[in-house]
């Protein structure tokens, strides 16, 4: 099932907050997530980052975990590589042929693992909380040229669109007879050349389409004005304040050196 | 040949096919028809095993296809897809068509080859690039395709659509020739001159149900079922009716009854 878009429809403080303070809050909690390297610290943030969602935007637990859940890889292979590939230092706890683990590594790995997936909740926040036409809106109000927020919005629009034109394709040419599970890798990589020439070629034509319908509604047209506005209410200031003050915390955490191993 | 025994089905979404129950013989044509959303593709892709049932068996000559692959269904249902864009990936018209038999590892794939080009009028093209093909050849060329596999059933969906009246008339006489040939057709469409045109029986569904399997006129001669499913006739079954001459087809069939009747 492909869903086109993140965006859960929930009644809640988050939901109502003005998509500009969403998006200064998400750059500070990404940014607050390379500041430590502790994995208590950065584990804290990730249970806030999660609870919150639940409080504040009525985002069922069950339900942010099963977005996480197709990231699951790519953090198992930074944990992976950090055990493997980690710090000189530290004591070895088991050794397999020339790799060793050590306990810092393991300690790292774990930091390493809640870091990406607190940077990646991080978004999912925004990403979960905010209409992409909000999104699009307020990255444009914040000065970005039109032109540019259109583009993003058309990258976001068209992701689902073309995933699900991937299995169109991958249908039809399995009822050809194409069988992808079978092969050694060579032969696997062969056998997407006949899905990815049509997908290229259908993107291409679906690009030409909507360059055209984009200008037959006047695309290009200076000073134009907007559906919706976006109001930057009290409730927003007060929010924004709290995301800032937090920052500072976290930052003045980091100059002081909490949180922060040192290997 | 094909047999089909209480087959539910469920999307992630929610949409279900419910004790879906029919039996296909050889050399049978069945247009299986129904409003939009009421479960035609997704009853054939669990027929092709693109889909597999929830619960419930399909038998394909007596096998239980839940253990067969996608490739080796094919070998006896072939599925012709409606956009044939979504499968155009060669450089040549040979070259596309004989990827179905490579994949399957027939022999003597070139004579195979040609001779499907022949059948499908398509053979004074084998060396062109297929995207330069007109809309009723890519059509043909997906037919040629899916016919080079030497399937006993085959399903098409939608054939003509958009395709003009000459190349519509083109494509329906060469499925008329495999009709002779002894081919089982399962014909999804909307377009009920043609569904008239090719099949003797309709297997009507509505909100992922069969609600009615028959011979066509006997359907199409059930007001209360039509008006359930707002099945619109062609227009000369509806003159036929008007005129109480039942369900006719064939407007000098329709003549001669006139004619005794005044007589």
């Amino acid at each position: 099932m492909i869903r086109y878009t993140m965006f859960l429809r929930r009644r809640s403080i988050l939901h109502s907050i003005d998509p500009r303070s969403k998006i200064i809050l998400s750059l500070f909690l990404f940014t607050v997530c390379i500041f430590f390297n502790d994995p208590i610290y950065i584990g804290i943030i990730f249970f806030f980052l999660i609870i919150s969602l639940k409080i504040f935007g009525k985002i069922e637990i069950k339900k942010t975990l099963s977005f996480l859940k197709p990231m699951l890889p790519f953090v198992v292979m930074i944990m992976l590589l950090w055990i493997l590939l980690g710090s000189e230092k530290g004591n070895v706890i088991y050794q397999i042929w020339k790799l060793k683990i050590k306990d810092v590594n393991i300690e790292m790995a774990i930091a390493m693992g809640f870091r990406v997936l607190a940077m990646i909740l991080s978004t999912f926040l925004l990403l979960m909380t905010t209409e992409q036409r909000d999104l699009v809106l307020a990255l444009v109000k914040m000065k970005l040229p039109y032109e540019y927020g259109l583009t993003i919005a058309i990258a976001l629009r068209y992701v689902p669109t073309l995933a699900s034109l991937a299995v169109s394709i991958t249908d039809a040419q399995k009822a050809r007879g194409l069988e992808l599970e079978k092969g050694n890798i060579l032969e696997k990589i062969k056998k997407y050349v006949p899905i990815l020439v049509p997908l290229i070629v259908k993107s291409i034509q679906l690009a030409q389409e909507l360059a055209i319908a984009i200008e037959t509604r006047a695309f290009g047209k200076p000073n134009r004005t907007f559906y919706r506005d976006l109001k930057f209410k009290f409730k927003d200031l007060v929010f924004l304040s709290a995301a800032v003050i937090f920052f500072v915390i976290c930052l003045y955490l980091r100059i002081k050196r909490y949180g922060v191993l040192d290997i | 040949m094909l047999k089909v025994e209480d087959l539910c089905y469920e999307y992630e979404s929610g949409f279900k096919l419910k004790n879906i129950n029919f039996e296909v013989k050889g050399g049978e044509s069945i247009g299986i028809i129904g409003e939009n959303g009421s479960g035609k593709t997704t009853l054939v892709k669990n027929l092709i095993g693109l889909l597999r049932p929830k619960s419930g068996k399909i038998l394909l000559n007596g096998e239980d296809t839940s253990k067969m692959s996608v490739a080796e269904i094919a070998r006896t249902i072939g599925f012709v897809f409606q956009n044939p864009d979504n499968q155009i990936f060669a450089s040549t018209v040979k070259e596309e068509v004989s990827f179905g038999p490579q994949n399957l590892k027939m022999d003597n794939i070139e004579e195979i080859v040609e001779d499907v080009l022949k059948k499908t009028d398509l053979f004074k093209y084998k060396d062109s690039h297929p995207f330069k093909l007109s809309g009723g050849e890519k059509q043909r060329l997906a037919l040629a395709s899916i016919l080079v596999m030497n399937p006993k059933i085959l399903i098409l969906d939608e054939p003509t659509s958009g395709l003009d009246l000459r190349n519509a008339r083109k494509l329906i006489g060469i499925v008329k020739n495999l009709q002779r040939e002894g081919r089982t057709l399962i014909l999804i469409s909307h377009d009920m001159k043609l569904v008239s045109d090719l099949c003797e029986r309709i297997i009507l569904m509505k909100s992922g149900e069969i609600i009615a399997d028959g011979g066509i006129k006997e359907i199409f001669n059930d007001s209360n079922l039509l008006e359930k499913t707002r099945l619109d006739l062609p227009e000369i079954a509806k003159l036929s009716k008007i005129l109480e001459f039942g369900i006719v087809f064939d407007p000098e069939e329709l003549y001669r009854k006139w004619r005794a009747s005044n007589d």
